[in-house]
């Protein structure tokens, strides 16, 4: 027991062993006490590297720049050392030496790859991705991959090796933040790298857009040879085409030239071609012909990985406990950014290291989901289901058990319980006054059910927004 | 302090270790040689910390003891000597040098102030993990000095790149220096090399290399030894009686066998005297253009030109031997100088891909010499 006081005790005066604070000050003290040349060239570029508690004296360890300048500072400026050593921290010093020749340098340039142009291979790929409207971190190094996007990831592998050979069209479809626009990105990085033909990444705004542009000043034409010649056309969030004629028409075009000359086409949407409302039957089936995946919400331990590779992107030394934190807490890649980013400038504003408490701290305040605090009331909520269902809200209540109502219901249960944390009882009363086990039964079936395939999680995504939207 | 040695020896051994003495006199015992007269002769050392240079002077010790005293002044004193045995003797600080008629008194430092040099003469017996004895062929330090060194960087931004740096695989011995612009790596394949593991991965100064060139140049002998302390990152070279002490330099080196192509789209080859002759007429309209001159390769023909908006301009053409695309690349004239000048092939190759990508330059049918030239955008 005595022991452990001990150690203890050591380890609270380790803290306040600042080693650079304290060879500071032994810098000053030396700085006076030998010419300035001598001082600049033996002493000024020492640094404390260790120092440790060994009973009752204190061992330092001193990196030093050669072995000229250790041979030199041991033999004249070692008792000097320890001396100002032990004025400073009141114990016994003893001084060893060691060679980091890092400091012997003057600062390196940053960013250890900067070797001057013949080692700036990726120079001439980083044209080619600007060209093709690519962001340079949405590669596939970067991508974190779990069970939910293992098999978008697998096909997109597949597609950037045998770009118009593997499946033609890709559609990836998958709620907001799963990581889709990255996973086409890459397959666009992969491509550009190989430099076999011309790439383009856009959403299909930019497509609608160069159409209308075209339209207007009568060069279409210009387009034309700007889609028409690619080797792979990547199109983000092509539902929003739908209910759109001439774009439709235009890359229904677009598509059937680029299929016919080899080319490959990734496209994405929130939903799958076949829930798309309002999308001309000869291009929806155009988008089944090839291969069809979604992308699930990450599990907790895919948003654990993500957040570690988004940290070691920002430069950010996250522990492991703390990234766990975090996925528990925050489900959207998005927001576990944002997270991210929040918590490095609260550890620089506050100089705290970022640890465990730090996050706590931070996730308290934020208490959970960012931007979900809302207030909605349970008629809302019943609006909304009936609304998505096209049930009506009395059928929700009434006691007709057909498939057709019962899924909806347990639906808006499930939603009830969760987003509005209502107790059991109270749900129950208000879906028709049932009991509190057909509550628990609800709410289990659905969890189940997300967990299960991601239809039923794009469902309940698709109404939390709209909750989150309407009013 | 008490000796006699011969102006000749004085004279050579006071010239080499100058060459290290610090020039920009930051610590004025720097700027100092240390004369140390032990029982087995007189010791001359100087160093800038980077690197020093020791050297045995044999002679006649009367008396034993040490002392520091300008290199420059002495070194030129002992140069105009023309007697033959020079005195030495020391007054206090003071350092009194005799030869025939002529005397000189020089004020000198105390020994003690001069900075510790480390000591060769590492045996298998004493070397631990991390140290080694490497014996080489002075020919080669003097080919790696006028192949590779010269490419290394001058500046101090990316200090690693000031360096030259050896790998080892087996029993070839590849050894690299790079400015960030052109690179040059020579690979030396001998079945004699013995030892050689402890070079692999030693970034050295081009400095050192150059030095130890000097040094090799100047001494009859045909091998120097080389004891590597990879844990205190210095390596000691003996040639003959000459000690050279250098630091090894840290940080990562860039990856370079990654950036050497493969393969190429045009190739040609030419006569190195004929290459050599064109860029010097060439350049010097390239010298008021950024230093750019410019290879055409077009319909068979290969010709090099340069142009200054206010000079002129020049174009030569010159019998070459080409094959692959036509193609055209411009390099900064004074790179393409420092290969041909490096090489003793007599015919050189230039491959290249385009003109972006950096132009390869190797002998015809010496391959172990490469140079890489990125070119420059026009």
């Amino acid at each position: 027991m005595d022991n452990l006081y001990k150690w203890l005790a050591t380890e609270v005066i380790m803290d306040d062993l600042n080693a650079e604070k304290i060879w500071e000050s032994v810098m000053g003290v030396m700085r006076l006490a030998v010419s300035g040349a001598t001082f600049n060239l033996y002493l000024k570029q020492t640094e404390l590297l260790e120092i440790k508690e060994v009973e009752d004296r204190l061992v330092c360890e001193v990196g030093v720049g050669s072995v000229m300048i250790r041979d030199t500072v041991d033999q004249r400026f070692k008792g000097q050392l320890a001396m100002e050593m032990e004025r400073l921290t009141g114990k016994r010093c003893e001084i060893g030496f060691r060679i980091e020749s890092k400091s012997s340098f003057p600062k390196a340039v940053e960013g250890q790859n900067k070797f001057g142009p013949l080692f700036e291979e990726t120079k001439k790929d980083e044209s080619r991705w600007r060209m093709a409207n690519l962001r340079p971190d949405y590669t596939f190094e970067n991508y974190a991959v779990g069970g939910s996007n293992q098999m978008a990831y697998a096909a997109s592998q597949a597609v950037s090796q045998k770009p118009g050979e593997a499946y033609n069209p890709l559609f990836v479809y998958g709620g907001v933040g799963v990581g889709k626009t990255h996973l086409m990105q890459a397959i666009g990085h992969v491509c550009a790298e190989k430099g076999e033909g011309k790439v383009l990444f856009c959403t299909s705004e930019q497509f609608t857009n160069d159409l209308v542009e075209g339209i207007k000043n009568k060069t279409t034409e210009k387009m034309r040879s700007k889609y028409r010649q690619l080797k792979l056309l990547m199109i983000d969030d092509v539902q929003f085409m739908a209910g759109r004629v001439a774009v439709q028409e235009e890359f229904f075009h677009t598509y059937n030239t680029l299929a016919a000359s080899g080319g490959q086409i990734v496209m994405t949407s929130d939903r799958p071609p076949t829930e798309i409302s309002k999308l001309e039957a000869r291009l929806r089936s155009r988008f089944g012909a090839g291969l069809i995946v979604d992308i699930g919400q990450p599990d907790f331990e895919l948003r654990t990985a993500i957040l570690l590779i988004k940290a070691r992107q920002k430069r950010i030394d996250l522990p492991m406990e703390a990234a766990q934190l975090i996925a528990e807490k925050i489900e959207g890649v998005r927001e576990l950014e944002g997270t991210l980013v929040r918590l490095k400038t609260e550890a620089e504003t506050k100089s705290r290291p970022l640890d465990k408490d730090l996050v706590i701290g931070l996730l308290k305040t934020n208490n959970g989901r960012p931007g979900m605090r809302k207030i909605l009331t349970p008629n809302e909520v019943m609006n909304a289901v009936g609304d998505y269902f096209g049930v009506g809200v009395q059928l929700l209540k009434g006691e007709r058990r057909t498939r057709s109502i019962v899924w909806p219901r347990q639906i808006l249960m499930f939603l009830l319980r969760k987003d509005l944390e209502l107790p059991q009882e109270e749900v129950g009363r208000l879906v028709g006054g049932r009991d509190h086990s057909t509550v628990i039964h609800a709410t289990e079936k659905v969890e189940a059910a997300m967990k299960l395939d991601s239809k039923t999680d794009l469902v309940i995504n698709d109404l939390r927004k709209r909750l989150l939207m309407n009013g | 302090m008490k000796i006699s040695v011969l102006q000749k020896d004085l004279n050579r051994g006071l010239a080499n270790v100058s060459r290290v003495v610090a020039t920009r006199g930051q610590l004025p015992v720097l700027a100092n040689v240390l004369l140390e007269a032990e029982k087995d002769g007189l010791k001359l050392a100087a160093t800038n910390l980077e690197m020093g240079i020791r050297e045995w002077v044999g002679g006649k010790i009367e008396v034993e003891g040490r002392l520091t005293v300008p290199a420059k002044s002495l070194s030129e004193f002992v140069g105009s000597l023309g007697g033959e045995v020079v005195g030495l003797e020391a007054e206090g600080d003071k350092l009194k040098v005799r030869c025939g008629k002529y005397t000189a008194t020089f004020a000198g430092i105390d020994a003690s102030e001069f900075p510790v040099m480390p000591k060769s003469g590492l045996t298998p017996a004493k070397a631990k993990e991390g140290h080694g004895i490497i014996e080489i062929g002075s020919k080669l330090v003097l080919d790696i000095a006028m192949q590779v060194a010269y490419a290394a960087a001058s500046d101090e931004s990316r200090p690693v790149l000031t360096g030259v740096r050896f790998a080892v695989a087996g029993d070839q011995l590849a050894v690299t220096a790079t400015d960030g612009f052109r690179l040059a790596r020579k690979k030396i394949q001998d079945k004699g090399f013995k030892d050689m593991g402890s070079l692999d991965g030693l970034v050295l100064p081009a400095r050192t290399i150059l030095e130890l060139a000097r040094m090799a140049d100047g001494s009859a002998e045909k091998n120097m030894r080389i004891e590597v302390f990879s844990d205190n990152n210095q390596v000691i070279f003996g040639v003959g009686r000459s000690d050279l002490i250098s630091r090894v330099l840290g940080g990562n080196y860039p990856e370079v066998d990654k950036i050497i192509p493969s393969e190429h789209k045009t190739r040609v080859i030419v006569e190195r005297g004929d290459l050599i002759n064109a860029v010097r007429a060439v350049g010097i309209f390239a010298r008021e253009n950024n230093n750019i001159i410019k290879f055409t390769i077009i319909n068979s023909q290969f010709l090099i030109s340069a142009r200054a908006s206010q000079a002129g301009e020049s174009n030569v053409e010159i019998e070459a031997e080409m094959e692959g695309e036509d193609g055209e690349i411009a390099f900064n004239y004074k790179y393409v100088m420092d290969y041909l000048n490096s090489t003793a092939s007599e015919r050189v190759v230039l491959e290249m891909n385009g003109n972006l990508a950096p132009g390869v330059w190797r002998g015809e049918k010496d391959e172990s010499l490469l140079a890489l030239v990125m070119p420059v955008r026009v």
